[in-house]
């Protein structure tokens, strides 16, 4: 598989920080499953990060008890396993479905959905689209993520297979269309405050290289 | 040969004596040689994962939270643990700390921290990064955990060390170089300049202080740690391959 649209590392760094919403996180945390390039990115800052804080960071003694509160409890408390990937959905996205199948709802045209969370200025979900067929519009605005977990779709920007992430906002005017053949499935998410601050992330621009 | 590896400071990470033959002239070559017959004995262990642990000599090349971290894993050795939370725990804490958690959550957060150190010590490889980086993410998503009401989705658990295994010892060997001289980089700059990319990561300060403290000269280090970082991904795409 070769991943040829990935995370803008802008939105990867806010990521890391924890900074996105839920329904972004999810896209992400999805992608950088099945991409290496990104999940190495991700693993870089975390070794600058951990570089800086090792060495600079001020200590803070600890709670005197609680070295022991943790050793006497190190065994009873155990640490949550998490399930594996199923067919198209690798484990973040299987742990949102709460280990279940997608349940689909047709939405007309050979096109279903599943919404996996949706609030005031957020939506996630998947979408199962027939091939041949248009990817409807799943944002009114704002900015929009779409990863592609099965088959693949094309529009005026170029062709996305799986593993592919495509990043639009309202200025793009697309129109995507599932390749003919099995359907394509994708998790979509919508989100208002998915706005690149371009500022943090340029500045490191010449460390990172990105 | 080996005192060149061997750990004398306390410092948390990355100790001199790690760092400071870096891949120039001979000193690269038997580096580069030595990685390459230890990662030809690591595989070799690996194959026997429970049965054998590496010696002191074919550990020692790392830094002591990843030693510490390597010994929790394959011995199972709690006193182990305990050695790795007092060497880093007030570290942690003082991160927690700044980030403005509270006491309480703090103690909360450390806990769940250590129990996750404790009982996903498989998934930690030496080859990928050093143990510091892998404890820093475990505690920024628990923290994440803690102070957010929604839930926060996280990338799916890489294979455990067994199938993650570089396919050749060069790979890891260049990683290894890479990541030291990275490092190195960094512990070059001033405290200050790293200030910048830890306050570029955490977030914690405004636009404007910033942009006044990127005014500094990084000069050569900078385009030293873009030439590791950019080499640095390549080893660690070729690892993962």
């Amino acid at each position: 598989m070769t991943i040829t649209h990935h995370i803008h590392p802008d939105l990867l760094m806010e990521y890391a920080r924890g900074d996105v919403d839920y329904a972004t996180s999810l896209v992400v945390a999805s992608h950088v499953s099945l991409c290496d390039h990104c999940r190495s990115e991700l693993e870089m800052f975390d070794i600058l990060a951990s570089s800086a804080l090792f060495l600079d960071s001020e200590d803070s003694a600890v709670n005197s008890t609680l070295e022991d509160r943790i050793f006497s409890e190190l065994d009873k408390r155990e640490t949550q396993t998490r399930p594996a990937s199923i067919g198209p959905y690798p484990q973040p996205l299987v742990e949102a479905l709460g280990h279940k199948e997608p349940q689909w709802k047709p939405l007309g045209a050979g096109v279903k959905q599943h919404i996996i969370a949706k609030d005031k200025h957020s939506s996630v979900r998947l979408l199962y689209i027939d091939g041949g067929r248009p990817v409807p519009e799943h944002s009114h605005g704002g900015k929009e993520l779409t990863l592609v977990l099965q088959g693949a779709f094309h529009d005026q920007t170029g062709m996305f297979r799986i593993g592919d992430v495509e990043t639009a906002d309202e200025t793009l005017e697309h129109q995507p269309i599932a390749l003919d053949g099995p359907a394509c499935i994708c998790l979509a998410a919508t989100s208002e405050r998915l706005v690149f601050k371009s500022l943090l992330p340029r500045l490191l621009q010449p460390i990172f290289q990105i | 040969m080996n005192s060149i590896y061997v750990s004398k400071a306390m410092s948390p990470v990355f100790p001199a004596s790690i760092v400071k033959k870096q891949s120039a002239g001979k000193w690269g070559y038997i580096r580069n040689t030595h990685y390459a017959l230890h990662f030809e004995l690591f595989r070799e262990r690996s194959s026997l994962r429970g049965k054998l642990t590496m010696n002191e000599a074919q550990t020692s090349q790392f830094d002591e939270i990843t030693q510490l971290v390597i010994s929790v894993r394959d011995n199972r050795n709690e006193t182990d643990l305990r050695n790795l939370f007092r060497l880093i725990s007030p570290k942690l804490n003082g991160y927690l700390k700044k980030r403005g958690i509270e006491d309480a959550q703090r103690d909360e957060i450390l806990q769940d921290v250590f129990v996750t150190l404790w009982h996903k010590a498989n998934q930690f490889d030496e080859n990928r990064a050093p143990a510091s980086a892998w404890i820093f993410r475990i505690t920024h998503n628990k923290m994440i955990d803690h102070i957010r009401k929604d839930s926060y989705a996280i990338p799916e658990d890489l294979p455990i060390l067994q199938q993650g295994l570089a396919e050749s010892p060069e790979d890891t060997a260049a990683f290894h170089n890479e990541l030291n001289a990275l490092q190195d980089a960094m512990r070059r700059l001033k405290p200050d300049q790293r200030k910048m990319i830890e306050t570029a990561y955490f977030g914690e300060k405004t636009h404007a202080e910033i942009q006044k403290e990127t005014g500094l000269p990084l000069g050569t280090i900078k385009s030293r740690i873009r030439l590791g970082l950019e080499k640095l991904r390549h080893e660690m795409m070729a690892l993962r391959k």
